[in-house]
């Protein structure tokens, strides 16, 4: 999970960082209240849109929604064993026996549903915000936001390290390789023993030097002189695009709280989409 | 130089602190971006973060485990909760001094204590209660899950076994001399 | 808006209740001594300097003599960061080092380290340049300006958004050099700036800091192996051994007198220098002793055209390769890396053949390392057939071809990872599968080798760069491979390691292992390897003997490389006759001890 900024000019990427942490925001608001699947569809088709919007190619968007994929399904197909909606409705039996039956209701399908939608989309929006916009930006909107001057050093300091740190980490597999090692296999516990003494142990001496080096480079470069005071060269201001980007979201944040459970509901697991299906199937209560 | 002004210093986090972020929880980013991982049963996985999430926490205090927490958990949102991470970090630099100044077999008890509660709580009660609110699963459904499955019990063990090899192996990293007001101690071995 | 109330208008000779004596000088150090913490044995001892404003020295000793420690000392981070047990004391721009806030030193004395990567910090070129600045409260505007000059002098124009760490090693050094510069230190401290980096980078990094300090007459002090390039252009050397400074005054002096010293310490002066000092003491006397090439093709040609003598002709004569075996064959090799896509190796065909002692030189990104990746079967190729031993690659697997064919990785640390050097040289073998009684012995005869059996209960992680890089070597060996490729032995290292390395490659080669070593060190090339292999932008451009190779300096000035030092003096006293393939110091005496003696 590379966390590459695609340089862009699109009027998307020139928008306030403070705009785009509240783009970020409202989509987790929206993806928190609403459980029902047209509603979250509709919020990942506009993140999915944005992103195109923004420049974003074609194939990094399929090559990481393949990477999440499987673990978003067996996520859902988990949780088909949990949910238990009030006043079900079977749809089908899945599994059938005197020891365990596994009975498929409509109410579970529309929600397994809701919640694929839901955890792509919030995970599109998490990938597209460090898409868009530098961390250095981000850190930035987050201090001019109150946020610990230090904390936001210790940010992008850390995103800073970590195309050096994959590479270092690719070498010592490949060194390990090199003298025979195989990451043994699918044995649970093998790999676990395997991770913790082989992978572990040097990486904790490896990072104690690192931390100190870094640590030494950033005394080095004045960290420690007037941290709660220091200059930031970028200047952040609001351009009319920002008024307007975070009047929409926050009109969206309105009638996502609407329709949430709180007050109209259609958002919900048993929302819109439940309703609908239902009507298709004559299913009344 | 007749008079210098040093300015007046409001430190959060000293050079040192960052410094063992940035190294261990870039570390954290490496090892997904490289797939280093082991699949239990989806979503569950045993992965690096959590351990060195933790060693950072007891190294560095509880504000530089705040920031760990958010830098780690954020970008994987909504596999692991955000609070996930902050909270543990954050309570494994709270309970650390303790935990270091206590000597022997009395110091791992401590460590195991401190992961098994703090474990416990994040999995069991606010993670069971996310997950229901988030996505719909009852909380006691999600509670047995986290308490009788190994799953936990596994999280706790590679907390463990991490912070406790990294005290034996880097002791001077290891050493808390984290101020609750921020910044750090000078070290007590010279 | 400019925090930076730290300029001295004036420069009073009094701090508290001690009385500095100055005069005028940067840097003065008086009477230190300092020890680490937890360590009994002084790094430094009874250290007496004074660095004048403007003048840029040149510190220098072997491995572990204490160089590094005095930068640390000049910039704060000793006693602040380190800690540890100080005595006498450093004064740095006027302030005496204990009792200023780290920060503050740190804003007179500005540090370029070793390690490019450890010292980059920020997510883009520009952010790093402008980190110092605005740390220090630097106005905006001024924070811009620099930043837009310090990209310009240090040419990473066109990078400023790039991550420092997709950078080549010489770039990267150049931004943190520029970041350095950006804060406008008075003093500069480099510790070491070129020694993890090729030819190219190397040569871009000195001429970037001596450029600085001529212009702007920088107080500089650096830290430097590399006495070829440096010897004319810094004003004064000190040379430091097990903490204590041995010699101390400007480059002839101190190579005129001290050549000996340095020899025995491990150091290696210019190898003109060198081939003076010897033949001075066979009575054969040069006008001045020469510093650089320049000097000794001068001093030289005087020296020949007045004794009106020449070089007998010869040639030496190629050994006529016997009947040897292949032990790894490429066969229109091609590698393209998906992400790019970059094209890292064009339709190599290459034999390399069992007991030979071979070198791959090239710049960084010229396809070395792709290249021998194919050969333990770590990278596959994208087009072509790599044949090792017999094994076809695509058809093995890594832990197949370890057996035959063993990596020792360029920094050892990426390699080691158990809690004994034991386990450590145990770990290989028992992934591939040998019985444990036999184990037991390569372990031994693997450390006999290295000389490492006193180390085998230590922690590798304890031990220093050295003796670690011997626990990597070793740790390979224990595989009992045929082949050995070793990636940069040298880069990094002090001369006498270096050649520690070098001598126990020769060994192995004696005793029939095939040795591939890549490198960038043409000096240690031209003394121990028999075969060159020359790559440039993935494709082979020479393969051949190293003297057929290093006669030829345009083929290597294609690559960015030039022969030793040695090599191009005798190539430039051509005109008496001499050969073009010299390749040591001791060739190029014997040579003109016969021409000048008229044997």
């Amino acid at each position: 999970m590379a966390f590459e900024y695609i340089p862009g000019k699109t009027v998307f990427h020139r928008l306030d960082p403070r705009t785009k942490i509240v783009f970020f925001l409202t989509t987790i608001v929206l993806e928190v209240l609403w459980g029902d699947p047209i509603f979250l569809s509709v919020v990942l088709v506009a993140v999915l849109l944005l992103a195109r919007l923004c420049g974003v190619p074609r194939n990094v968007i399929t090559s990481f929604v393949k990477a999440v994929i499987f673990f978003i399904v067996g996520y859902c197909m988990l949780t088909m064993f949990f949910l238990k909606p009030p006043n079900p409705h079977l749809l089908f039996w899945l599994v059938r026996s005197e020891w365990f039956s596994l009975p498929i209701y409509v109410e579970t399908l529309v929600q397994m549903l809701g919640l694929m939608a839901k955890m792509l989309g919030i995970l599109l929006c998490v990938r597209l915000l460090l898409m868009i916009t530098p961390v250095t930006d981000i850190v930035l909107g987050l201090v001019k936001m109150k946020f610990p001057v230090s904390f936001g050093i210790a940010m992008t300091t850390t995103f800073g390290y970590v195309p050096v740190l994959i590479d270092e980490n690719r070498k010592i597999g490949e060194a390990l390789r090199s003298r025979g090692w195989k990451s043994g296999g699918y044995n649970v516990v093998k790999k676990l023993k395997a991770l913790l003494t082989e992978m572990l142990v040097p990486a904790i001496y490896v990072s104690f030097k690192r931390a100190n080096e870094i640590a030494i480079a950033l005394e080095s470069k004045g960290f420690s002189y007037n941290i709660s005071d220091r200059t930031f060269v970028k200047e952040l201001e609001f351009t009319g695009n920002d008024y307007i980007a975070i009047t929409i979201l926050l009109a969206t944040c309105f009638f996502g709280v609407l329709t949430s459970d709180m007050f109209l509901g259609y958002g919900t697991f048993d929302g819109l989409t439940l309703t609908l299906v239902k009507g298709l199937l004559g299913i009344h209560d | 130089m007749s008079e210098v002004k040093v300015p007046k210093k409001k430190v959060l986090l000293t050079a040192r602190q960052v410094g063992i972020i940035a190294s261990f929880g870039g570390l954290a980013f490496a090892w997904s971006a490289l797939g280093i991982q082991i699949p239990l049963v989806p979503p569950y996985i045993i992965d690096i973060r959590e351990p060195l999430v933790s060693i950072v926490g007891l190294a560095s205090g509880p504000w530089a485990g705040l920031i760990t927490g958010i830098i780690v958990g954020f970008p994987i949102y909504p596999f692991i909760n955000l609070p996930y991470y902050t909270i543990l970090s954050f309570g494994a630099g709270v309970f650390s001094k303790k935990i270091w100044n206590a000597s022997g077999w009395k110091r791992y008890l401590y460590l195991l204590v401190v992961f098994t509660v703090l474990e416990a709580a994040l999995g069991g009660i606010w993670g069971s209660y996310s997950c229901s609110i988030e996505f719909g699963i009852p909380f006691w459904d999600m509670v047995n899950i986290w308490f009788f499955t190994p799953i936990m019990y596994i999280y706790i063990a590679e907390d463990v076994i991490a912070c406790a090899l990294a005290m034996k192996l880097v002791p001077s990293l290891m050493e808390p001399r984290w101020l609750w007001g921020g910044g750090e101690a000078p070290p007590t071995s010279t | 808006m400019t925090k930076v109330g730290m300029e001295p208008t004036s420069r009073p000779s009094t701090i508290g209740t001690a009385t500095l004596d100055v005069r005028g000088d940067e840097i003065v150090i008086e009477d230190l001594t300092y020890s680490y913490p937890g360590s009994t044995r002084p790094a430094i001892k009874d250290i007496n300097l004074r660095v004048k404003k403007g003048e840029v020295l040149m510190v220098t000793g072997p491995s572990g003599a204490g160089k590094t420690t005095l930068c640390r000392c000049i910039n704060g981070l000793i006693p602040h960061f380190f800690g540890g047990k100080m005595r006498g004391r450093v004064v740095t721009h006027s302030m005496v080092t204990t009792e200023y806030d780290l920060s503050t030193i740190c804003f007179f004395a500005g540090t370029l380290f070793q390690d490019p990567s450890s010292q980059l910090v920020c997510p883009s070129v520009e952010a790093e340049i402008s980190f110092g600045p605005e740390n220090y409260g630097v106005d905006r505007e001024e924070i811009k300006r620099r930043v837009k000059e310090c990209i310009k002098v240090a040419r990473l124009e066109g990078y400023e958004e790039r991550s420092p760490h997709t950078l080549s090693g010489g770039e990267q050094q150049a931004c943190a050099f520029a970041a350095v510069m950006a804060m406008q230190p008075t003093i500069y401290v480099l510790d070491e700036p070129t020694s993890e980096l090729d030819p190219l980078g190397s040569s871009r990094m000195l001429s970037l800091a001596m450029s600085l300090a001529k212009a702007e007459a920088k107080t500089m002090v650096i830290v430097e192996h590399k006495m070829e390039d440096l010897a004319n252009l810094v004003d004064r050397i000190v040379v430091i051994d097990k903490g204590e400074i041995i010699l101390e005054g400007s480059p002839r002096t101190v190579l005129e007198e001290g050549a000996k010293i340095m020899e025995k310490i491990g150091l290696k002066p210019p190898q003109v220098t060198l081939l003076a000092s010897t033949l001075k003491r066979e009575g054969i006397e040069l006008h001045t002793l020469p510093i650089t090439l320049e000097e000794a093709v001068a001093n030289f040609s005087k020296l020949l055209s007045e004794s009106r003598k020449v070089a007998p002709s010869h040639k030496y004569t190629r050994a006529i390769p016997e009947e040897k075996k292949v032990i790894i064959e490429t066969q229109g090799l091609w590698h393209i890396y998906p992400r790019g896509p970059t094209i890292a190796l064009k339709d190599v065909d290459l034999k390399i053949y069992e007991g030979d002692f071979v070198a791959i030189i090239g710049q960084n990104g010229s396809g070395k390392t792709t290249l021998v990746k194919h050969f333990n079967g770590l990278l596959k190729p994208t087009k072509g057939k790599v044949i090792v031993d017999g094994i076809d690659t695509t058809k093995a697997s890594t832990v197949d071809l370890s057996r035959i064919v063993g990596y020792c990785f360029q920094n050892p640390d990426h390699q080691i990872l158990k809690r004994t050097v034991r386990e450590e040289l145990e770990f290989g073998p028992r992934n591939i599968g040998v019985p444990v009684e036999e184990i037991k012995e390569r372990v031994m005869g693997a450390a006999k080798k290295t000389e490492l059996e006193h180390l085998l209960d230590d922690n590798p992680f304890n031990l220093s760069k050295g003796e670690r890089q011997r626990v990597s070597v070793a740790s390979v060996l224990a595989l009992k491979p045929k082949v050995l490729i070793v990636d940069e032995p040298t880069t990094g290292q002090d001369y006498k390691r270096s050649k520690g390395m070098m001598d126990l490659m020769r060994e192995l080669n004696r005793e029939g292992k095939t040795i591939i070593v890549i490198t960038h060190d043409m000096n240690i090339t031209a003394e121990y390897v028999e075969r060159v292999i020359l790559l440039k932008k993935g494709g082979i451009l020479a393969d051949g003997g190293v003297r057929e190779i290093y006669s030829q300096p345009e083929l290597l000035s294609e690559t960015f490389l030039k022969p030793p030092q040695i090599t191009r003096l005798s190539q430039m006293l051509e005109e008496y006759c001499f050969p073009k393939d010299v390749l040591t110091v001791e060739e190029m005496q014997h040579i003109m001890v016969n021409v000048l003696r008229g044997v």
